[in-house]
């Protein structure tokens, strides 16, 4: 009789273990679904405002056209860059691709410091405004997206999440938008000039 | 004096040489009390009321929410657009939805000028058009006029909406709306129910395990512990709602807007 209580115990155990593991993997299953699908989402909200970066562009150069030399180094970048961006493939060469436009762009915003004519162009003034709107957007977009990336990761990574993330298949996923390493660099300072 | 109290004085003493700075930080500003939040205090109390009932009628007339914030000085190596953004990230200006939302920010040292807009209204007011109202404020702005520049910026933003949305501004009182929110009452069982209940729960498994619908059980159990913490969100906010001001709804911003010298 005492057996059989004790073999009762133990199966209800096995029992119980097995509904807690069963749950929990299910559980951290969803969740990283939700989780996945919100790391897309918030990187299809960065392609927007980059798209809309992209759009701009040819009006801002046409519109400086008549200012600036046709072949200064400023205007080469942009377009090597946005040539990049377009042919970019997948997701990781795209961020990169992006990030080569941000340095050809920056220049840009600072024109009308080397050609004052521009500061009396209406029209450049407003499509200054849009770029710097747009920048600005894309900035607060990467900065909600490496956010959820990173809220995605850290359920990836941690324990019992991570043996369950490994079954179904939810793979750590370094897509970051990072800071340009050129930037790490303090920019040297020439007074002799 | 001993030790420990030399180091309690010196523990003070660097605490409050902590908030002894003078530049703003989000987090360190108050809940809004109105549309218009003069932290710098360079408003007249009449430049203030003319203001506040026009962002009410915005509000009633047009479902957008206009917020106006004048501060001293920004902390640090923070952007305005940083600023501005968190700002509404806090406050939420707009409502949930719609995202008809936009802020105003003035700092006063160094000058400095952002209209930051809200998802919603990015249609109507792109960055050029916000540009263009901001330097319309610029030169009364350059004088430290406050009272003239604010309102001719308010007066341009509150127009372009007013105009998409197909109303005037001017004219009737807004009617105020009181409506009073449920507030949930927590549930009390007695021993009796709880076991019934739980009796139920029992009987529901067993017929589960009975009829091999075991996977049916680790769902139910996946979807209780996955689903933990995500429920019990309500408003998290109470507000008073005296006067035309009921407190901003939940909006949102993606960046969009422009800064300049104003």
């Amino acid at each position: 009789m005492k057996s059989l209580w004790i073999a009762l115990g133990v199966v209800g155990l096995i029992i119980v273990v097995l509904l807690f593991v069963g749950g929990s993997y299910i559980g951290t299953k969803n969740t990283l679904v939700q989780k996945n699908e919100a790391v897309d989402q918030a990187y299809s909200q960065v392609s927007v405002v980059q798209q809309r970066r992209m759009d701009l562009i040819p009006n801002l150069v046409a519109s400086v056209k008549g200012y600036v030399a046709e072949e200064t180094t400023v205007l080469t970048n942009i377009a090597n860059a946005r040539a990049g961006v377009i042919g970019a493939t997948d997701r990781a060469s795209s961020i990169q691709a992006n990030k080569q436009l941000d340095v050809a762009i920056s220049p840009l915003l600072r024109l009308q410091e080397a050609y004052p004519d521009l500061k009396g162009n209406q029209q450049f003034i407003r499509l200054e405004d849009e770029l710097a709107g747009t920048e600005n957007r894309i900035a607060v977009e990467r900065q909600r997206y490496n956010k959820t990336l990173e809220d995605y990761n850290v359920n990836v990574r941690q324990f019992p999440a991570s043996i369950w993330a490994g079954m179904s298949g939810f793979k750590y996923r370094d897509e970051y938008f990072k800071g340009d390493a050129s930037n790490a660099v303090a920019p040297k300072v020439d007074f002799s000039k | 004096m001993t030790w420990p109290r030399r180091l309690a004085l010196a523990l003070v003493l660097f605490v409050s040489g902590l908030h002894v700075s003078l530049a703003e930080k989000v987090s360190d500003l108050p809940a809004p009390k109105g549309y218009v939040n003069d932290f710098a205090g360079v408003l007249t109390p009449a430049t203030k009321q003319s203001l506040e009932d026009l962002c009410t009628r915005v509000d009633q007339k047009a479902h957008a929410q206009i917020a106006v914030i004048t501060i001293k000085t920004l902390d640090g190596d923070q952007s305005i657009e940083e600023f501005t953004t968190q700002l509404e990230d806090k406050w939420k200006v707009g409502q949930k939805g719609t995202d008809k939302g936009l802020l105003m920010l003035f700092v006063m040292s160094p000058r400095a000028g952002r209209i930051e807009v809200g998802y919603g209204l990015e249609g109507i007011l792109n960055d050029a058009k916000v540009g263009d109202i901001g330097r319309t404020m610029s030169p009364a702005a350059r004088l430290n006029d406050y009272n003239t520049a604010i309102p001719i910026g308010v007066n341009a933003i509150a127009q372009v909406i007013a105009t998409d949305a197909g109303v005037t501004l001017t004219g009737a009182q807004p009617v105020h709306t009181y409506h009073r929110e449920k507030v949930q009452q927590p549930i009390h069982l007695n021993l009796f129910q709880v076991l019934i209940v739980g009796g139920i729960v029992l009987f529901i498994l067993f017929l589960l395990v009975k009829t091999g619908n075991i996977g049916l059980i680790f769902f139910l159990l996946g979807n209780i512990l996955g689903g933990g913490g995500g429920g019990g969100r309500g408003r998290d906010d109470d507000r008073g709602s005296g006067g035309g001001f009921g407190g901003f709804d939940g909006g949102s911003s993606g960046g969009g807007g422009a800064s300049g010298d104003w």
